[in-house]
């Protein structure tokens, strides 16, 4: 809210606006994409919120909902929303906000959604989690922001050039003709979570304490990864 | 019958419970009790479902694909609820949940419970009250209460067990409570299980449990005694002694006297203290 008031302040006492030849639409078009760019951590990182606010996450861990569905409930609006912010963002002449294309977006978007809550929900408080989280978004961001094929074929030349690991430059000959599918991009970013994040957060030791908020997030991993690929290709396709 | 098989369960590095087992009877009323930090709260929370153990498992005696939860009436000792909703809407809310009628919330009105004020904004023993009246109203085969009636008046607290009696013999529900307080649930409980820190220290019936424990005033008694616990009383010794078989040796029969279970149980956990 803060960022919206002060933002065409700013533009009108910035006077180097006027000469560099940014319209105030286009300035403030690029404050939303940022604020976009904070809101798809902070919805998700907050997902939980309420029920901490009222002390009731022992109270809905003891309904009877699975908690997938209860996850549900809470990423599919959230996704939703995000997807029509960036929409009218994109309308107003942010490029998509700089993401390859649509399967690209959505990934970044679940895949936010699912870091966000993990560490919203172990990490809470934590500097060294936030820390963590900004430059995890970093990674993904770049990662969403490259073609998939790219991608693939950076892998399987980094693999081929390492010695005693096999030789997979024939590969690269196939991989020319092949469509790389939209959830080339979650397959690569829930392989970042699986083996980079997940065993990070485990040396820090996030709030260890929290073990019910720990076993939880354990438990959400698997559906939201599985959530993940319908979204991207529903979506996308 | 419910269960619990080689449970295991861990806060972190703190080990709570290591090959955990028991099993409770169906209708049964148990109360558990013990020293702080032994596991009494973990094993409610395992068995409403709010924990996962990390291994063994709890079998409900349901049919295969059953959410035990959606049997099961929870009322833990954080008092978790949504506490910015009003007791009609929290009701409404959990009626939804469970498929079934909204409480009347005639046990909060009866304590004279301001329905249109917010959960947060009302007294513990009214928030108790209220949630009482809202996770019994489903109809549950087990009712998991933690230790929460200490912080309700005594009037309330009349109340409370009034309608938890009632439910018991309508529905003959099986029920576990974690209670500190056991003046309040002397004449409620069938069973009483004492964890300790190697586990289960007792699993008895009252009735048993007051039938073999006894107070014994000596200055010596016969080592053949099984002795939980002496202490001076006003210049004397008592020893209490469980299980009491038979007189032994020439205590005279005065000096040989019954407790009740809150003097039981006290002489239980400073055992478990190392008190002498």
């Amino acid at each position: 809210m803060t960022l919206m008031v002060v933002m065409p302040l700013v533009y009108l006492l910035d006077s180097s606006l006027y000469k560099t030849g940014v319209t105030f639409l286009e300035y403030m078009v690029g404050g939303f994409a940022l604020l976009w760019m904070i809101a798809v951590v902070y919805l998700a990182y907050n997902m939980f919120r309420p029920e901490e606010k009222d002390n009731a996450v022992e109270y809905v861990l003891s309904l009877p909902i699975a908690h997938w569905k209860l996850l549900i409930w809470k990423v599919l609006p959230r996704v939703g929303i995000l997807l029509a912010l960036n929409l009218l963002i994109s309308t107003l002449g942010s490029n998509n906000l700089w993401f390859y294309n649509l399967s690209g977006l959505l990934s970044f978007v679940v895949f936010a959604q699912v870091c966000g809550f993990t560490l919203g929900i172990v990490g809470r408080k934590s500097w060294v989690a936030r820390m963590m989280l900004f430059i995890m978004m970093i990674c993904v961001f770049i990662i969403s922001s490259i073609p998939p094929e790219l991608i693939w074929k950076d892998v399987v030349n980094s693999i081929s050039m390492m010695p005693y690991l096999p030789n997979l430059s024939p590969m690269l000959i196939w991989m020319d003709h092949v469509r790389f599918s939209q959830v080339s991009y979650v397959i690569v970013e829930f392989g970042f979570l699986l083996l980079i994040l997940l065993p990070l957060y485990r040396a820090w030791d996030l709030k260890q304490v929290r073990t019910r908020e720990l076993s939880f997030a354990k438990i959400a991993i698997v559906p939201l990864i599985v959530l993940a690929f319908p979204v991207v290709w529903l979506f996308s396709s | 019958m419910i269960r619990m098989s080689n449970l295991s369960f861990a806060y972190g590095e703190r080990e709570i419970l290591k090959d955990f087992n028991l099993e409770l009877n169906a209708g049964e009323t148990v109360m558990i009790t013990g020293p702080n930090g032994m596991g009494k709260s973990t094993i409610l929370r395992l068995l409403a479902g709010v924990l996962i153990p990390q291994s063994g498992e709890i079998d409900h005696g349901y049919p295969k694909g059953t959410d035990p939860r959606q049997k099961t009436a929870f009322l833990p000792d954080s008092l978790s609820f949504y506490r910015s909703m009003t007791p009609l809407e929290a009701a409404k809310f959990h009626a939804g949940i469970f498929g079934t009628e909204p409480s009347d919330l005639e046990l909060a009105k009866r304590a004279g419970v301001d329905l249109s004020r917010h959960i947060y904004e009302l007294s513990v023993g009214q928030r108790v009250l209220v949630q009482m009246a809202i996770i019994l109203s489903t109809e549950p085969e087990l009712i998991l209460i933690d230790e929460v009636l200490h912080s309700v008046d005594p009037y309330l607290r009349d109340i409370l067990f009034r309608e938890l009696i009632q439910v018991m013999e309508e529905k003959n529900p099986t029920v576990v409570m974690v209670n500190l307080n056991f003046h309040d649930i002397e004449h409620l409980a069938d069973r009483v299980i004492f964890l300790g820190r190697d586990g289960i220290r007792l699993d008895e019936s009252v009735d048993l449990l007051k039938a073999k424990t006894r107070r014994v005033v000596a200055e010596e008694i016969p080592p053949e005694y099984p002795v939980l616990l002496t202490e001076n009383v006003m210049g004397s010794r008592h020893h209490i002694v469980y299980p009491f078989d038979k007189k032994i040796g020439d205590i005279a029969d005065e000096n040989i006297r019954e407790m009740d279970l809150t003097e039981i149980m006290t002489a239980f956990m400073g055992g478990e203290y190392g008190v002498s």
